[in-house]
């Protein structure tokens, strides 16, 4: 048995065709090759919306994993090969036991899948004050490990609920967002020189792998003084537009001219993370579960609005992009 | 949405607007409340100085407006008031806090024996007083309910 053409065992020269061993050796090979070309599609995470989705179990110290498809980086093999993984389970899924909480202090556990198609539980160390975002007390992943979920255990807690679950499910094929502020004719407002949050509805947290990201804003704008500005400013975790992101990222500007309903302004930006970049790049879009939310302020402190209507939507829209920030050199 | 928790157990409190858990934390204390889903650079001062802007130039740009403006106006004015209010909320969170305290054990340490050990001899229990008994029991809800009897 030689491997042949594309990495597959076939029988040459003297071999004696073997059905059992042939088509064994054949399915093996195809699998590592698969595998192998994912890695150049696809990032570790989910494909669909459901799959590997971690649920509270009620009032029990326990979780569900839902079924479904995931991918894991294969972590000791030189070509960080993706592994696709499958579990067949019918809702609610699999149930996992999560150890009982710390009598004075919370705990952060993380739900993680392995690459042989397992789920474990990595139980943190019970610390004070330790929330979701600053997941203090978590444990390193392990080689082969995908974290699929946090798991914020209240101290003296007896049940997990929803609202303690952080999903930190990355997108196998990058993740796509679109956010619209409800409502035909909804409006938001702000006379502020400080910049604060625009509306909840126009923020989204994704989990992302550290590929540069597109971040769009749209719709009608408008300042009661028509000849005052309205500065937009595309943060991640309400974080003001690191350095080094692509030009123009720090803040995004407008004035909206005199018509009483405004101007319909789309503004862009990719940011793209220091590992992919060539030169300073941004940290805050770096792997991990990030909160994006334009902020916004009227520096002249006079009344500006911010408007979506059926025909003009006003709209947040997130892409995360494979493709990485690469190229060929200028020579 | 932003999430206020309680400092001591980390259990969910409130889930609402940055505005909202900033004024909820200045009703319930600051020191007694952690907050969550923000990100790292929240400043709860900022938030609120933002929103104090926002009030004071609508309303004063509302004195000037005319039709459907001032209409416009108005109702921005409304939201912005209305967005602050959480007196509304304020008993439900204090309730929550003191939930999820009820079974909190200050200082307890599972992998540490509950009673300290004392070579020296003397006893380092409290003196004795009157008993404190909490009972528990269902809740029509469901919810395990809590009274103290001495």
């Amino acid at each position: 048995m030689t491997p042949t053409r594309l990495g597959i065992r076939t029988p040459v020269g003297g071999d004696t065709p073997d059905f059992v061993r042939d088509i064994g050796n054949a399915n093996a090979d195809l699998d590592a090759l698969i595998a192998r070309n994912l890695g150049n599609m696809f990032q570790p995470g989910r494909l669909g919306d459901g799959d590997f989705k971690v649920n509270s179990a009620g009032a029990t110290m326990s979780v569900n994993v839902l079924a479904g498809v995931y991918f894991v980086k294969d972590d000791g093999l030189t070509f960080s090969e993706l592994v696709p993984i499958f579990r067949n389970v019918a809702p609610p899924g699999t149930n996992l036991a999560i150890a009982a909480s710390n009598g004075s202090l919370p705990r952060i556990d993380q739900i993680v899948a392995n690459i042989d198609g397992s789920l474990a539980v990595l139980t943190g160390t019970a610390t004070a004050g330790a929330t979701l975002d600053n997941r203090l007390g978590t444990v390193a992943l392990g080689n082969d490990q995908e974290r699929l979920a946090d798991i914020l255990i209240p101290a003296a807690s007896t049940s997990i609920s929803a609202v303690n679950i952080r999903d930190r499910r990355m997108w196998a094929r990058g993740g796509f967002t679109l956010r619209l502020l409800s409502g035909g004719g909804a409006s938001i407002t702000t006379a502020s020189a400080t910049p604060a949050a625009m509306s909840s509805a126009l923020a989204v947290r994704l989990e992302l792998g550290g590929t540069p990201i597109r971040y769009k804003l749209r719709g009608r704008f408008h300042n009661i003084t028509a000849t005052n500005s309205i500065v937009m400013d595309p943060r991640v975790d309400g974080v003001a537009s690191p350095s080094g992101g692509e030009p123009g990222a720090t803040t995004w500007t407008t004035f909206p001219g005199s018509g009483t309903g405004g101007t319909y302004v789309e503004f862009e930006t990719v940011y793209t993370p220091a590992a992919r970049n060539d030169g300073g790049g941004v940290t805050s879009d770096a792997s991990g579960s990030h909160l994006i939310q334009p902020w916004w302020s009227s520096p002249a402190a006079s009344t500006a609005t911010l408007t979506g209507s059926a025909n003009d939507h006003a709209q947040l829209e997130v892409e995360e992009m494979l493709q990485g920030n690469f190229n060929n050199g200028t020579s | 949405m932003a999430i206020l928790r309680d400092a001591v157990t980390s259990e969910f409190i409130f889930e609402g607007t940055p505005l909202q858990v900033v004024r909820l934390a200045d009703q319930l204390g600051r020191d007694e409340v952690l907050f969550d889903a923000v990100g790292p650079a929240f400043d709860p001062d900022a938030v609120l100085r933002a929103h104090g802007e926002t009030v004071e130039g609508l309303s004063g740009a509302l004195g000037e407006a005319r039709g459907s403006d001032r209409t416009s106006l108005q109702r921005a004015v409304n939201v912005a008031q209305a967005e602050a209010n959480v007196d509304s909320i304020v008993r439900d969170a204090q309730d929550s806090i003191e939930r999820a305290r009820m079974d909190y054990e200050p200082g307890h340490d599972d992998d540490e024996p509950d009673i300290p050990e004392n070579p020296g001899g003397a006893s380092l229990m409290p003196k004795e007083t009157e008993p404190i008994v909490t009972e528990f029991r269902q809740g029509p809800d469901g919810t395990p309910e809590r009274s103290n009897r001495s």
